[in-house]
């Protein structure tokens, strides 16, 4: 049996629709720029581009993290962890025998850590400390029953 | 499978308190928090909208009777720019940004505002450039006295206090359109799971309508008042006949942007009355779709009329036929939008706390407002009421009866949220129907006016005038004076005490932002609600 826990960030439009609604936007802003450009009135195209840089790059940076996501998945094979931020995708595979969880500090709000034969990895970014120290729980408590059943 | 979508408070490098909560003088100037930003937003309207105010009844002084009793001309006109400047671009525009940073994060289910320190720029772009606008009467020949619309020659001969006046509207551009960007991600990208765009509140929907027209028309606005710069410094002469330019051309630019602005200054306001009437109604809002349609009507109409403002420059036929009769077309979705708020009212289970009487009242001067607006699309009636008190009537009718009135109904509706505190409803009343009396006895005798012509923007009038004057002079001040009592006898009370308010303090509010306590806390949806 498998058990799985998914901590993404809350993003409501996928990179697709916020490109869409980007394109509404640059299509308002630019038709406006190109009427007083056939005019000779090039400014408003100056600014308008400059505007519309900024609004896509504060866009981007969103669009860039939309999917970010931390999953982990516990299975009789291991403890699979994946972090996805940006286009950057880690993936870690832990011996859920060996597995450590480190329950996040409260006052510090650190992430939870597991750790397993030297190798450590942090996950719960994406999420408040309070659910982080449910996820660890619920970890904990997973990791402790695949031991007890070998 | 579990599945959480969250807002991280993790802090990088485990350091005590992600967000810890900031005090003293800190706590402003660095202020991330949208609730913050957003108290400081509605402060900073309030004090313009003192500083107009105070302009506003320098004008009144002078026009109480004919002759020259307290001020030369030149100054009148300081005065009568300046008094436009501040209270469009220094007291309503934050207000409403500042009613965004604060509902709209509440109302989505988000955390806080998208881009948190933009935020903090945002509005403290907005300190220096009040200070020049305001500053600038201490210039060499005083402040910018060609009027809010800036047009030219007038502008480019001014002193100093023009180019203040031109960096400071720079500076609040740049505000507004970091302030758009913020709402546009926010709304788009930071909904609570479940929250399609369809379900969103009205008031977010007029937001996000109103930050997609600022990013349309500001670089507008910058364009028409940097070529004014580049005529007054640099040689060009875009703007100068004797050189080849067309003075007539900034107008064209100008109002390019000044028309879809006079919708970024009411959207707004329409999203706050189609909160506040159905939850004093008891009944969800008549029709969500056409509202929503409606408000985007209105946006895109905006930017087909532009010309109203100029039948009397001279224009072909045809165009003033076009101009009029695309004018004409802004009264079906603003219709629309009336004529919802009553099917709301219609049959529903009615009261009248102080924002639903404001919200009534604004329906009823709002519409007297839209109305003489359709009269005045009207060309060969244009023509004869052209910068008359006629058009100063009809824009005060929108404005402040419009704007203002539906950031009151706002203000009393969300104040329990914001300070924890519930609003001294005989007060509320007071302030109410004083406002609603005196907005009419200062506004309505300048149709009068107008229609007799008496010219807007003058110091002086002929004798025939006088009594009218006379009139709006007094209503004018009784006016100013219950905006005193609601500061000093409403704001202020309110936010140092007053009976406790419950989460949600209204029987009929609908919404996110009812879940939270009162006062919300400083941290509000770290965990984004689910909303089926």
């Amino acid at each position: 049996m498998t058990r799985e826990w998914t901590l993404r960030r809350n993003c409501s439009l996928s990179p697709r629709q916020v490109a869409r609604a980007y394109a509404v936007l640059c299509l308002g802003s630019l038709a406006v720029a190109l009427g007083f450009l056939l005019h000779g009135i090039w400014f408003v195209l100056a600014f308008s581009l400059l505007e519309l840089a900024l609004v896509g790059l504060a866009l981007l940076v969103y669009a860039r993290h939309a999917t970010d996501h931390e999953r982990i998945a516990l299975s009789e094979s291991g403890l699979l962890v994946t972090c996805v931020q940006a286009d950057h995708r880690e993936l870690v595979r832990l011996d859920p025998l060996w597995t450590r969880v480190v329950v996040p500090d409260e006052r510090r709000r650190t992430l939870i850590q597991l750790e397993s034969r030297g190798v450590k990895v942090e996950i719960g970014r994406f999420v408040n400390d309070s659910r982080r120290r449910q996820v660890a729980r619920e970890l904990r408590q997973a990791l402790r029953s695949v031991s007890a059943m070998r | 499978m579990t599945t959480t979508a969250g807002s991280s408070d993790y802090a990088p490098g485990g350091h005590s308190g992600a967000h810890p909560h900031p005090h003293g003088w800190r706590r402003w100037l660095f202020a991330t928090n949208h609730k913050d930003i957003g108290t400081l937003y509605l402060w900073f309207s309030v004090t313009m909208f003192m500083v107009g105010g105070v302009l506003a009844l320098l004008i009144r002084l002078e026009l109480f009777q004919p002759g020259l009793q307290f001020f030369q001309p030149e100054l009148y006109n300081q005065f009568v720019t300046m008094h436009g400047l501040v209270m469009i671009f220094g007291a309503i525009m934050p207000a409403f940004v500042g009613f965004a940073n604060w509902m709209v994060p509440l109302q989505v289910g988000a955390a806080d505002m998208a881009f948190a320190r933009m935020n903090n720029f945002s509005f403290w772009l907005l300190a220096p450039a009040a200070i020049l606008l305001v500053g600038s009467f201490f210039a060499a020949g005083g402040a910018n006295a060609a009027g809010w619309t800036m047009y030219p020659p007038l502008s480019v001969q001014m002193g100093p206090g023009m180019d203040m006046t031109i960096f400071a509207v720079h500076m609040m551009g740049v505000s507004s359109i970091m302030g758009a960007i913020n709402i546009i991600t926010t709304i788009l990208n930071l909904r609570a799971p479940g929250m399609s765009l369809m379900k969103m509140p009205m008031f977010c929907w007029t937001w996000l309508i109103t930050a997609y027209l600022l990013i349309a028309v500001m670089p507008v606005l910058a364009t028409a008042v940097t070529m004014i710069l580049t005529d007054r410094h640099f040689g060009t002469t875009f703007f100068n006949a004797a050189g080849a330019g067309d003075p007539v051309m900034y107008q064209h630019i100008f109002w390019f942007f000044g028309h879809p602005e006079v919708y970024i200054m009411i959207l707004p306001g329409f999203g706050i009355i189609s909160q506040v009437i159905p939850a004093f109604s008891r009944k969800p809002l008549f029709g969500y779709a056409s509202m929503v349609y409606a408000t985007a009507a209105i946006a895109i109409i905006s930017f087909i009329v532009w010309a109203h403002h100029m039948f009397t420059t001279g224009m072909p036929v045809t165009g003033q036929l076009f101009f009029m009769y695309a004018t004409m077309l802004v009264a079906v979705p603003t219709g629309v939008k009336v004529f919802n708020w009553v099917a709301t009212m219609w049959k529903g289970s009615l009261s009248f706390e102080s924002p639903m009487l404001f919200a009534v009242g604004f329906i009823w001067v709002f519409t007297i407002g839209g109305f003489t607006g359709l009269i005045l699309s009207v060309a060969p009636i244009d023509v004869q009421v052209q910068d008359t008190y006629y058009v100063v009537a009809h824009f005060h009718y929108v404005l402040v009866a419009g704007s203002l009135f539906a950031l009151f109904a706002g203000y009393y509706y969300w104040a329990p949220k914001w300070t924890g505190h519930m609003i001294d409803e005989r007060r509320g009343r007071f302030h109410f129907w004083n406002s609603l009396v005196w907005v009419n006895v200062t506004f309505f005798p300048m149709h009068f006016l107008g229609l007799a012509g008496m010219p807007r923007r003058y110091a002086d009038y002929p004798v025939q005038f006088t009594d009218f004057h006379a009139i709006t002079s007094v209503g004018a001040l009784l006016f100013g004076l219950s905006q005193v009592y609601w500061l000093f006898r409403i704001v202020i009370p309110n936010i140092r005490g007053g009976a406790p308010a419950p989460p949600k303090p209204w029987e009929g509010a609908e919404g996110l932002e009812w879940t939270v306590p009162s006062p919300a806390p400083f941290h509000t949806f770290e965990t984004p609600p689910l909303v089926k």
